[in-house]
C-alpha cells in the first residue's frame, strides 16, 4: 500500500514538474476547484459542510441515482493563461485544463480526463461561476466516482 | 435500310392512304394482290373499331396529369383589400387607433422575455459543453445540460470499474501550488502526508511520508 503511495504521488509530482519550469501568467480572481465525490445509497458518516450539502442538491438533481454524496477530495488551482492548469484531487481521476479564452460570464476550457496514467477524456467546456461541471467516472463497487469542477473567484475551498 | 424493308414501309404507308397507287406502281406490278391485301387490312381495322368499345384514354404521364388538373382547379382569386393591405398602410392604420400602440407594445414584450426565458435567456450564465469524446473507443461519452441541477454532465459510460474493496487515493491539497512554495500539505486517502520541494529544484527532492502532526 505504502510502495503504491509512494509512486502514485512520485507520478504527480513528476506530472507536476512538467510545468514548473514556466509556470505561466495566473488569471487574476480565476479559480477552479475540483471535487471528487463517491455517489452512494450508503448513509453518510461525515457531517456535510453548507457548501456540500448544496453540491449535494445539485449532484441529487443530476440524477445519478443515487441517494448521497461524499466529497472525498478537493483540489483548488488558479488558471494559468499560458500553461496548463492541473486540478489533482485524485490520482482516480485528475485533470489537465488549458485556458482557451474568456466568454461571456466565463471561460472556454479545453480539459483532459486522466485516470491513472490514461486519457480518459477529452473535452472542450465553457466553465461559468455557479454553473459546475459533472463528469461521471467509474463504477466503484455499488458506488460510483464523480468529479465536479467549478469556476471560482477565489481559491478558497 | 435494305431494299426489302424498304418496299414493306412503302406498302404500308400505301395501306394507311399516305401513298397513292402510282407512288408503289413498281411493287403493284411485281405483286398484284398487294391490293388483296390493303382491302383485308382495311376490313379489319375497320371491324376492329367497331366491335371493341372506345376506351377512356389513359392518362400519358399520371404525376403530369395531376399536375395539370390542379392548376386547372386554382381559379384565380379575386383581388380583396384585405390581401392588398400593404406594410405602411397597416402601420398607419396603428397610428389612427393609437390606444393599440401600448397595448402591442406590452405583448411584444411580454412575447420576447417569455421566448427569452425558454430559448436560452440563460445562456450566458450556464456552462455548456462544446464537444467532447473520449481516447478510448469502449467507452460511450454522453454531455448534456442538466437544468434541473444548473450544471453540465458529462457521463462515460464503459469505464472499468473499481473493485468494492479498491483504494483510492485522494489528496487534499491544503494550499495552492504557485510553483514557488517549499513544502504542500496535502492529506492522502484522508491520511495527512507532506509533499516537499526544494526552491531551484523543484520536485528532485519529493519525498512523502505520513505527517501526523500536520493536519
Amino acid at each position: 500500500m505504502r510502495a503504491y503511495a509512494v509512486t502514485s504521488l512520485l507520478f504527480l509530482s513528476a506530472l507536476a514538474s512538467s510545468f514548473a519550469q514556466d509556470r505561466g501568467t495566473p488569471i487574476e480572481n480565476a479559480f477552479v476547484w475540483g471535487g471528487l465525490v463517491q455517489a452512494t445509497n450508503k448513509s453518510l458518516t461525515t457531517t456535510l459542510t453548507e457548501k456540500e450539502k448544496t453540491l449535494s442538491e445539485q449532484l441529487r438533481n443530476a440524477s445519478f441515482n443515487y441517494k448521497n454524496f461524499d466529497l472525498i477530495s478537493e483540489h483548488t488551482q488558479q488558471v494559468l493563461r499560458d500553461f496548463d492548469t492541473w486540478l489533482i484531487p485524485s490520482d482516480e481521476l485528475y485533470l489537465k485544463i488549458d485556458y482557451n479564452g474568456e466568454e461571456k460570464g466565463g471561460m472556454n476550457l479545453q480539459m483532459q480526463l486522466w485516470r491513472k496514467q490514461d486519457i480518459v477524456l477529452k473535452t472542450s467546456v465553457i466553465l461559468r461561476s455557479d454553473s459546475p461541471l459533472f463528469i461521471a467516472g467509474p463504477k466503484w463497487g455499488d458506488d460510483q466516482l464523480i468529479l465536479v469542477v467549478e469556476l471560482r473567484d477565489d481559491g478558497e475551498g | 435500310m435494305n431494299h426489302r424493308q424498304s418496299d414493306e414501309i412503302r406498302i404500308s404507308r400505301w395501306i394507311e392512304g399516305e401513298l397513292s397507287d402510282s407512288d408503289i406502281q413498281d411493287l403493284l406490278q411485281t405483286d398484284p394482290e398487294l391490293h388483296e391485301l390493303r382491302e383485308s387490312s382495311l376490313q379489319i381495322g375497320n371491324l376492329l373499331r367497331q366491335e371493341v368499345p372506345k376506351p377512356e384514354v389513359p392518362y400519358a404521364d399520371f404525376f403530369n396529369h395531376q399536375i395539370l388538373r390542379r392548376i386547372e382547379r386554382e381559379e384565380p382569386e379575386p383581388a380583396t383589400p384585405r390581401i392588398v393591405i400593404t406594410v405602411p398602410r397597416l402601420v398607419a392604420s396603428l397610428f389612427q387607433n393609437q390606444g393599440l400602440i401600448p397595448a402591442l407594445a406590452v405583448v411584444a414584450i411580454l412575447f420576447l422575455a417569455v421566448g427569452t426565458m425558454i430559448f436560452g435567456g440563460n445562456e450566458h450564465t450556464r456552462s455548456m459543453v462544446l464537444h467532447t469524446f473520449s481516447p478510448d473507443p469502449g467507452n460511450t461519452v454522453v454531455a448534456e445540460y442538466n437544468n434541473k441541477a444548473g450544471a453540465s454532465v458529462i457521463t462515460i459510460d464503459g469505464m472499468k470499474p473499481l473493485e468494492n474493496d479498491a483504494s483510492v487515493f485522494t489528496f487534499d491539497h491544503s494550499s495552492q501550488d504557485t510553483g514557488d512554495m517549499l513544502v504542500s500539505f496535502a492529506k492522502m486517502h484522508r491520511q495527512p502526508v507532506k509533499m516537499a520541494r526544494l526552491n531551484g529544484d523543484l520536485f528532485a527532492n519529493v519525498y512523502t511520508q505520513p505527517v501526523l502532526q500536520v493536519q
